[in-house]
């Protein structure tokens, strides 16, 4: 479900597979697939949610906590692609202030902002 | 007011028949009431069943929760049951949003829930926890 591509050297693109739910167990899976990533080697990281189709407020401490490990190891995350749905929840919960939403193509944000 | 749709579902204390029931619900919905409304009754659904199994249940899969869906020309009426110990979701205090850390230590749920129904209200009865949202 969870996928990672390094675009370039310190890089990377997290994106999900197609008709991808964030809730319940997934959430969890999610935080240990970061772990097991080594995400915070990274310092800049897209997450790509074209294909998120839900998520539930356990999805979002998953997020919550990817910003987090980035953040601590002075690293970017950019989010970007949301659904209309889901980035009314984010801004519902005002996190579209803590998080960096963007809507562009997430090879071209590694490209402008990495 | 006509109704459109009447549902009632009793399904297994766990995650992954919550988040098939909202899955399938949100599809039927959305061609009622249109996609908005139908993300948020499959945000309500989830985040009110994952209070139970989490602080009601706790995680025990054997026992199980009924939703009620009752849809009007422009209203969602979800009800979720529960045999589980008096249960007050609303009593849980909302987190602090200016805080990362506090985000992280729950309460988020019930938050969405608050900020996307109309009307929220719960009530113990016949031993029952019942969560009334109206949408």
């Amino acid at each position: 479900m969870f996928n990672l591509r390094e675009e370039k050297k310190g890089a990377a693109i997290v994106y999900f597979s197609e008709n991808s739910r964030m809730t319940g167990k997934e959430s969890e899976r999610f935080r240990h697939w970061c772990d097991d990533k080594e995400i915070s080697k990274f310092s800049c990281v897209v997450v790509d949610c074209e294909n998120l189709e839900f998520i539930d407020s356990m999805g979002i401490a998953s997020l919550i906590r990817l910003y987090r490990v980035i953040m601590e190891s002075g690293g970017k995350l950019l989010i970007t692609r949301l659904s209309q749905e889901i980035k009314e929840v984010l801004a519902t919960l005002r996190l579209d202030s803590l998080l960096a939403i963007k809507s562009d193509d997430p090879s071209s944000l590694i490209m402008d902002n990495c | 007011m006509d109704k459109k749709l009447s549902r009632d579902f009793t399904i297994p204390a766990s995650f992954e028949d919550v988040d098939r029931l909202s899955r399938e619900i949100s599809d039927e919905i959305a061609s009622i009431c249109g996609q908005d409304v139908a993300f948020k009754l499959a945000v309500c659904i989830t985040e009110a069943c994952s209070n139970v199994i989490k602080h009601g249940y706790k995680h025990d899969r054997s026992q199980k929760i009924t939703i009620r869906i009752r849809v009007s020309d422009r209203t969602v009426n979800l009800t979720i049951e529960d045999l589980a110990r008096r249960f007050n979701p609303l009593d849980a205090e909302s987190p602090d949003l200016s805080s990362v850390a506090d985000l992280q230590k729950g309460g988020m749920g019930i938050l969405m829930i608050r900020k996307m129904a109309r009307d929220i209200s719960y009530e113990r009865k016949d031993n029952k926890n019942i969560l009334t949202i109206l949408l």
